[in-house]
């Protein structure tokens, strides 16, 4: 009987360990698929707002819409425009055509721009938080960075 | 009759301490099993670790690398600021990048860190500043002696700085560094 107790007991021990490992499998490929999609996305957005922070001669953020606008000359003429679509879709306006900014299986969770000035400079801290939705995790990265507008030095 | 009674007494006996003997050797089947098992096991789920630590480690680097990215032109703010608000080098001297009123300083470190919270990733970013010196005649820069070389001098205007980002990565801590020249181009001597 105390045998029959004890194979009892490793076979239920083994059997818990296997349904362990099955479900770490589970939440560790969202957790990779996550991460993977958000580095490309993540490259993808803030590259391009970095780019265009510093080819800008100045920037226009507007808190409520949350619309990013750095402008390409002195005159203000030439702009591009990063906004948010339905609340957590990043797109970009440039040359009158309009992108969406990251993969369609990531969301914005948050957008943010902080406009920095100096008396001979000016920079945006950009804040971008952004969501992947898994089948069994949810997998999420805040990314911020600074950038000086190389441009606005010269007014 | 006798020896018949006795002959069946002593094959009971063979057959108990046989069936002792083939109990213990099942034990000892199943716990070299299980050893090797867990073995195994612990094998896969080590090798299971390192692949999901792979895998992640890259969005890591990427938010290390903004941060740094950061580090570096807060210091162009710092000097569009005011140079003089650009520590002089001090050789082991660290220094932090510190927001007062949406305004950035580098401030010697003093056992304050700045850490920066990302979700659950934590990123530490640390500067150092070291002076910059030039040739006389050619103005190429060249390592500083200590002291001065009479054909060398000390270029008030120039610092080298270097950014680092550390984090919590795979196997251990985890650093990028970016080294750069600030040069104070507003001043009035040029």
């Amino acid at each position: 009987m105390i045998e029959v107790l004890f194979y009892l007991s490793i076979m239920v021990l083994i059997l818990l360990l296997v349904v362990q490992a099955v479900l770490l499998v589970g939440e560790s490929r969202d957790r990779i698929a996550g991460s993977q999609t958000i580095e490309r996305g993540a490259v993808l957005a803030m590259d391009r707002l970095n780019y265009f922070a510093r080819e800008g001669y100045g920037s226009d953020w507007e808190e409520g819409d949350k619309e990013l606008v750095f402008y390409l000359d002195d005159q203000g003429e030439s702009k591009v425009r990063f906004y948010l679509e339905d609340d957590d879709r990043l797109y970009i306006d440039y040359l009158e055509e309009q992108h969406p900014l990251i993969p369609s299986d990531l969301t914005v969770d948050s957008f943010e721009v902080e406009e920095l000035s100096t008396d001979v400079s000016r920079a945006v801290r950009i804040y971008l938080d952004l969501v992947y939705q898994g089948s069994q995790e949810q997998v999420s990265r805040e990314f911020q960075t600074t950038v000086v507008l190389r441009n606005s030095y010269v007014e | 009759m006798n020896n018949a009674i006795d002959h069946l007494k002593n094959s009971t006996t063979v057959a108990k301490h046989s069936y002792n003997r083939e109990a213990g050797w099942l034990l000892v089947e199943v716990l070299i099993g299980v050893a090797i098992f867990s073995v195994v096991a612990a094998f896969l789920l080590a090798s299971f670790y390192s692949y999901l630590e792979y895998g992640t480690a890259g969005v890591d680097r990427l938010q290390a690398s903004y941060l740094l990215q950061e580090g570096v032109e807060q210091s162009r703010l710092v000097r569009d600021r005011d140079w003089e608000l650009v520590p002089e080098g001090d050789e082991g001297q660290q220094f932090r990048l510190k927001e007062q009123d949406g305004k950035w300083d580098i401030q010697e470190l003093d056992g304050e860190e700045e850490v920066i919270e990302k979700g659950a990733a934590e990123f530490v970013r640390t500067v150092w500043v070291e002076d910059v010196c030039r040739h006389n005649e050619s103005k190429e820069i060249v390592s500083c002696s200590e002291p001065l070389e009479p054909n060398e001098f000390l270029d008030q205007d120039t610092r080298l700085l270097t950014v680092e980002v550390e984090w919590d990565g795979l196997w251990g801590g985890s650093e990028q560094q970016a080294s750069f020249y600030l040069h104070n181009m507003f001043s009035e001597e040029e």
